[in-house]
């Protein structure tokens, strides 16, 4: 497809930043596993983005794809708080243009992925990857770690994130997986779908808000994750929520 | 920011955008996003290029299926085919659009629309895969693809207007009389 080819190098000579690291492959255990053939996932080797997609990039993104300005966007694709805390529509005017982006649907998360060659990771890639902490790929059934990211999501916003990158990198040298913001995945709303779909609509919410679903959880002590698919399921497409950003996912090999 | 996230499992998400109030009302009035907010080419199952809005201008059901779907796809066009009859058999067309373009060649949907017998007023079409999330989304349709094969998958049946706006859904075994009811008063 010459068009998106086109798209792509235009994204490339805008200074985005594309840096990125090999991920996998592994497996995936669901906290919560929506069916028993689903207890475990495996996940094929792929490229995410080293950082959450900042400000900055987003600028590019929305100079090049003017459609995805604050004010152009259908109602249907970005909810009333698309880009809310920028200056302008085109300019975020915060500190830094490396401040992680935020208020993003994700149909606007799609778009800036495929614009960049990429797309949004899966539930699974994005678990897989944000289960190590800095010496372990897989660090989801340490208490410690589970803790860490726990007092994370229990702290207030600030009023400005600080810039991406600050921290130590995880294992898989990924930067800001926890104690950032929450993250777009592709398939956000597609864990608590029942299998035997012929029961209709509401049954899977039903139970997973019923309280069921935490004594089913395979573990508890992951209770972070759980929260993450909470957080996930409770979004529309459109959603623009505060604390909530994306990185890419890449399939090619990372140039 | 959890607490408010959990209880928004308990209490339906708010549509936007005001109810326009006074306006003459005949049948129901959709307010909604539209399904036409996005362009995406399809494949239909004569092999021929259309876009999702295809039906642009006229009242549409439209669902999401796939032609291996062993349960709850052939009941889903048999719902769409009750839901029409129940109506008077308006010719409101239908279109199921594939969760699966990767299996869901011209030929499959060919042959599944033969074998189900639904005749000209059924398309059923495929889009580009990396589209078809995003289809779902705007239709309320949730997915995920199973292991062993095949998909979990909410099986509903929406009915647009022309404009692409939801103007009633038929989901699981809910029941259709909003549906049929819309589908009498379009």
């Amino acid at each position: 497809m010459i068009p998106s080819l086109l798209a792509m190098a235009g994204a490339l000579w805008s200074g985005i930043d594309t840096e990125r690291v090999d991920v996998g492959p592994g497996e995936w255990r669901p906290v919560y596993p929506p069916s028993p053939g689903e207890d475990v996932i495996p996940v094929k080797a792929f490229q995410l983005a080293v950082y959450p997609v900042t400000v900055g990039d987003y600028e590019a993104f929305v100079d090049a794809n003017p459609e995805w300005k604050r004010g152009r966007v259908d109602g249907a694709l970005a909810g009333d708080l698309y880009l809310s805390r920028w200056a302008s529509p085109t300019r975020a005017g915060m500190s830094s243009p490396g401040v992680p982006v935020t208020e993003v649907s994700w149909f606007a998360a799609r778009a800036y992925c495929r614009w960049t060659g990429g797309r949004l990771p899966t539930e699974a890639e994005w678990e897989l990857a944000g289960a190590a902490d800095e010496t372990r790929t897989d660090a989801s059934r340490d208490p410690a770690f589970v803790k860490r990211i726990l007092d994370w999501y229990s702290r207030p916003n600030p009023a400005e994130w600080p810039a991406v990158g600050q921290g130590e990198a995880n294992a898989w040298g990924l930067h800001d997986m926890h104690g950032m913001v929450w993250e777009w995945v592709d398939d956000f709303n597609a864990s608590l779908v029942n299998v035997d779909n012929r029961d209709g609509k509401g049954k899977d919410e039903l139970r997973f808000c019923g309280g069921g679903a935490a004594a089913a959880a395979t573990d508890k002590a992951d209770y972070a994750a759980f929260l993450r698919i909470a957080l996930r399921s409770s979004l529309e497409g459109r959603s623009t929520v505060r604390s909530l950003g994306f990185r890419c996912a890449f399939d090619e090999e990372a140039p | 920011m959890i607490l408010a996230l959990l209880l928004s499992c308990a209490v339906p998400e708010s549509k936007d955008g005001p109810a326009g109030a006074e306006e003459p009302v005949s049948g129901p009035v959709a307010t909604g996003p539209s399904l036409y907010a996005i362009d995406v080419p399809l494949v239909t199952h004569g092999g021929e290029d259309i876009r999702l809005d295809q039906f642009r201008g006229s009242p549409v059901i439209v669902s999401m299926f796939y032609t291996e779907c062993p349960m709850a796809c052939p009941l889903l066009v048999e719902a769409a085919q009750g839901a029409l009859a129940e109506a008077g058999n308006p010719a409101v067309p239908v279109l199921f659009v594939s969760l699966d373009p990767a299996n869901d060649t011209v030929e499959a949907m060919k042959k599944s629309h033969d074998s189900r017998g639904v005749g000209e007023q059924f398309t059923f079409a495929a889009p580009p895969a990396d589209r078809v999330r995003e289809i779902a989304a705007l239709l309320g349709i949730k997915y995920r693809p199973l292991p062993a094969g095949g998909f979990a998958h909410t099986s509903v049946l929406v009915l647009l207007d022309g404009e692409g706006r939801e103007l009633a859904r038929a989901e699981g075994n809910e029941g259709r009389g909003g549906l049929v009811a819309a589908l009498r008063g379009g």
